[in-house]
């Protein structure tokens, strides 16, 4: 027996299955109508005697009749005379030859289907006996459909729309969760509302709004409250952009958004976002900013046409951004009428319109340009003018996109490599405002530079050197800002590029590179003034006589790690006495003399290792050598020089101690 | 699981009942599009020059007006069905009867080259189908007429695809046309029969070259109608005999004036169609 509740669930889907069998039998029927052939037989053409065939007949006609007794032609004979020889006029001698010689104006039938026929049953009597064998040899095809849409997918689109508008009815047969249904119904409710049978564009909005919806709606379903106010503010926003464009574009204006790809991601971040972290007074204003920022969106369509695809990708891209910056920074940026948020998203678009190179940008720089610039105003909320200023959005804008459009870049970089060191880099900056509003052209300065250098170097190790050297870099900045005045960025370029020439060279190996890289960046910030402002090539001047010497006769105690632990001690060591090294040994000489320097002291090493000192502490006996060495203590770089050998020992008694 | 297995037999019948009541209006289009065809063909089911036009039409005729009359709002089936109606009638030279169907056509409804080509031409054709079976030349007035149905079809062929039924379709009935005008021309003065072979040797070109010229110049060069091994399909062997058919009349009216034009493609001129 059938319970109550079987029954009511039996019903409904008999009520869905009979709309949809009515719908598809009406769509299968108008294929039948459009596209099965027509039968269309051309007509015999009856052609009547030519001109000087008629004229011919007629003569000869008037001759033989010459002498007849009566005169068979009567008062017609001058007629005939005249139009034959005077002036021929066709009607005339064709009406003449009817009278007088009906069976001659006849003249002749061309008859392409008889033919056809005639030549079919002699040549091919079996099949022209089967009847639907003749009719198929006169079909005319349809041909093409001008349509952009073929039947098959519109019939895919029906039960898709059936099953939307069931599913609206009856969302409990779907979900027991009450969650979904609500937001479910909430785009029903909003692009459901036309006929969905009636236009392709409706019907495309509404598939892909409910497929993007629903696959939003589960990813985010852990997140989300039972309230979809949020929900609720982005559909108002979509439908209040829809109205403002005229009736006749406002259904391509909303495919165009709901079929970026920015769209799912979007209504996933609204879930997870809003409904986890926002409180529900803010959907009201953040409905205002969105539904501002889309009519914005409609008008630079208008007036950029073709930035309309860039755009259609990526406006929730945008508007992702907004509602995590919001989450970050409170409830202030869309508070008052003249809503920061809203400024900040309306320059960004404005900008990346007029950036040709804006194409190259991923949804996830997007989202860290929109963060990066909202987190400067709230840092900054009193320069907002001087922030959102052209000047300032178009330099950090261009900044990004020119660094990634960069050809030779993009050539050495894989895509998923660049876009993880953008999403870093504007991960920083939206950490630390401080650093672009101060220098908005960063990005060019410092993953430009750093990429740039790295590609010219061409070795294999590219993402992972780049990697090392802008994150090292990051990490300094983000701890001393104050190094963006000694153009650190600059140097850390160099250092890259240098490092990867010796990766090239296969002087280093990767893993030493990317330690090396590391600790190079780092080692600026003790001494900013030293490293980056006095004398721009002592890093360098230091690596290349590291480097060197673990090549030379002594390198095998250089190897692996402790290479890397040599290079960081001996740079610290300059960080801290560079200037007393600078005054005692000329800067043409510097690589050199400490190239000889560590040579010497490594040669001590290789005697005393075991004696007076074990492999660990190596680079605090090497990095107090240089100390000695760079305040003018050293005058012997021989390493069986008494003083040298003596010295050395002391140095790796207290580093044993 | 229970609930699915209890409705399984209640949804199995309802699928079928649906299934069989939801693809009605399929089923009388199916009829009608079948009744249509075999109406068109009707006259040819005869041996030639034996076949009559009767009253074939009336029934499929009535059978699409009532159809329309059901879905008056299914916009693209009503008007394909009613281009496949006008059409009908246009064939069986029902003149008014086949005008008030084409103006119903709303060709913005149309999504096929081939009825939007037969809806763009409609006027035409439905004067050259009762026209074309009739000896009388034409006068000044059609003459005028047949001109501006060349330029129509002219422009309609610009816009569908090279070699489609179509294409070949309008082709032909504007190489009937071309030719009747050819036919029926005023040669009196040297000038005019100058005017009429060059018409007369463009027309026929124009007609070759909807063909394929190789597959279908050798066919027609060699006469391999006589041999059913080289059929690669009815309709293909049509179009042939089509061609070899208008290659013999257009000759056939410049003889008639005393003309020994040039005709062109070369294997036209060359070929023998006595």
């Amino acid at each position: 027996m059938l319970s109550a509740e079987s029954v009511g669930l039996a019903i409904k889907i008999v009520n869905g299955l009979i709309k949809l069998t009515k719908r598809l039998d009406l769509i299968i029927a108008e294929k039948e109508a459009v596209e099965e052939p027509l039968v269309i037989p051309v007509p015999d053409v009856s052609l009547a005697p030519t001109q000087p065939q008629m004229r011919k007949a007629l003569r000869k006609l008037l001759k033989d009749t010459k002498n007849d007794d009566p005169d068979p032609l009567g008062d017609d004979r001058e007629k005939i005379l005249k139009v034959v020889d005077v002036q021929p006029q066709n009607i005339v001698l064709f009406d003449f030859m009817q009278t007088y010689l009906p069976e001659q104006a006849l003249g002749r039938v061309l008859s392409p289907d008889g033919a056809f026929m005639t030549a079919f049953r002699e040549q091919h009597p079996d099949m022209a006996a089967d009847p639907d064998v003749r009719v198929t040899a006169f079909y005319v095809g349809a041909g093409r459909d001008f349509r952009n849409k073929n039947y098959t997918w519109r019939i895919a689109l029906t039960v898709v729309d059936v099953l939307a508008e069931f599913g609206g009815e009856n969302m409990a047969l779907f979900t027991c969760d009450e969650r979904v249904q609500k937001i479910v119904g909430a785009i029903l409710k909003r692009f459901g509302e036309t006929d969905v049978q009636k236009t392709d564009s409706t019907r495309e909005l509404l598939r892909a709004a409910l497929r993007a919806t629903l696959n939003g709606v589960f990813n985010a379903r852990e997140a989300f409250e039972a309230d979809s106010k949020w929900i609720d503010a982005l559909f108002d926003a979509l439908a209040n952009a829809r109205d403002a464009v005229p009736v006749a574009q406002r259904d391509d204006f909303l495919v165009g958004l709901v079929r970026g790809e920015g769209y799912p991601l979007l209504v996933g971040a609204f879930l997870e976002t809003a409904a986890g972290i926002l409180n529900d007074d803010a959907a009201e204003d953040f409905k205002d900013v969105a539904a501002h920022f889309l009519n914005e969106i409609a008008a630079l369509i208008k007036k950029e046409p073709t930035f309309e695809d860039f755009l259609q990708d990526h406006w929730g891209d945008l508007l992702r951004a907004g509602l995590k910056s919001l989450a970050k920074h409170g409830p202030a940026l869309i508070e008052d009428e003249s809503a920061l948020l809203e400024k900040v998203l309306v320059s960004v678009v404005g900008e990346l319109a007029n950036l040709p190179d804006s194409k190259f940008l991923s949804s996830d720089a997007l989202v860290g340009i929109v963060e990066a610039a909202v987190g400067a105003v709230a840092a900054s909320p009193e320069l907002i003018k001087e922030i959102i200023d052209q000047k300032w959005l178009t330099k950090f804008i261009e900044s990004i996109a020119v660094t990634v459009a960069g050809e030779g870049i993009r050539k050495t970089f894989t895509q998923e490599g660049l876009e993880s060191l953008v999403r870093d880099l504007l991960g920083t900056f939206a950490e630390h405002p401080e650093l672009i509003i101060e220098e908005p052209g960063l990005t060019r300065q410092l993953l430009g530079g750093v990429l740039a250098s790295i590609s010219e170097a061409k070795t294999f190790a590219a993402e992972a050197l780049a990697s090392a050297a802008v994150g090292g870099a990051l990490i300094a900045l983000a701890e001393n800002p104050s190094l963006i005045k000694f153009e650190y960025p600059r140097l850390v370029a160099a250092l890259a590029g240098k490092i990867g020439i010796l990766v090239q060279e296969k002087k280093l190996i990767q893993v030493q590179a990317v330690d090396i890289l590391a600790a190079l960046t780092a080692t600026p910030a003790e001494n900013p003034a030293l490293f980056l402002d006095v004398e721009k090539g002592l890093a360098a001047w230091t690596v290349e006589a590291v480097v060197a010497v673990s090549e030379g006769n002594h390198g095998d105690l250089l190897a692996g790690l402790t290479l890397t632990r040599v290079l960081h001690e001996i740079l610290s060591a300059i960080a801290q006495s560079g200037k007393a090294a600078l005054k005692n040994h000329p800067a043409a000489q510097f690589a050199e003399q400490l190239e000889n320097l560590l040579e010497a002291g490594l040669s001590r090493a290789e005697k005393e290792l075991g004696n007076l000192m074990g492999l660990p502490s190596l680079p605090a006996v090497l990095s107090d050598l240089v100390t000695a060495w760079a305040r003018g203590e050293i005058a012997s770089l021989d390493p069986d020089n008494d003083n040298f050998r003596r010295l050395f020992s002391e140095l790796a008694e207290s580093a044993a101690a | 699981m229970n609930i699915a297995r209890r409705l399984m037999p209640c949804l199995l019948a309802v699928l079928l009942i649906a299934g069989l009541a939801g693809c009605a209006t399929k089923q009388e289009v199916t009829h009608i599009v079948a009744d249509t065809n075999a109406a068109f063909v009707s006259p040819y089911l005869e041996a030639p020059k034996t076949a009559r036009k009767g009253n074939a039409w009336k029934e499929p005729v009535e059978r699409i007006d009532r159809l329309i009359a059901q879905y008056p709002d299914q916009k693209k089936l009503v008007n394909h069905l009613r281009v496949r109606q006008a059409m009908l009638l246009t064939v069986y030279e029902q003149g008014n009867l086949a005008e008030e169907r084409w103006k119903a056509v709303e060709d913005n409804e149309l999504t096929t080259e081939r009825d939007q080509s037969l809806h763009a031409c409609w006027r035409y054709l439905v004067w050259w189908y009762k026209r074309a079976g009739i000896f009388d030349p034409l006068d000044a007035k059609e003459m005028q007429k047949a001109e501006k149905a060349l330029s129509k079809l002219d422009e309609t062929m610009k816009n569908v695809g090279q070699g489609s039924d179509i294409h070949i379709y309008l082709g032909t009935i504007r190489a009937q046309i071309a030719l009747k005008i050819a036919n029926d021309s005023d040669v009196s003065t040297p000038e005019n029969e100058a005017q009429v072979q060059k018409n007369l040797v463009a027309s026929l070109e124009a007609y070759a070259l909807l063909f394929d010229q190789q597959e279908d110049k050798d066919w027609i060069e060699n006469n391999k109608n006589t041999d059913g091994r080289e059929l690669r399909s009815i309709k293909d062997f049509r179009y042939r005999i089509w061609l070899r058919e208008m290659i013999k009349g257009y000759k056939e009216t410049a003889r008639s004036f005393g003309m020994q034009p040039i005709w062109k493609p070369d294997w036209v001129n060359n070929l023998n169609v006595d």
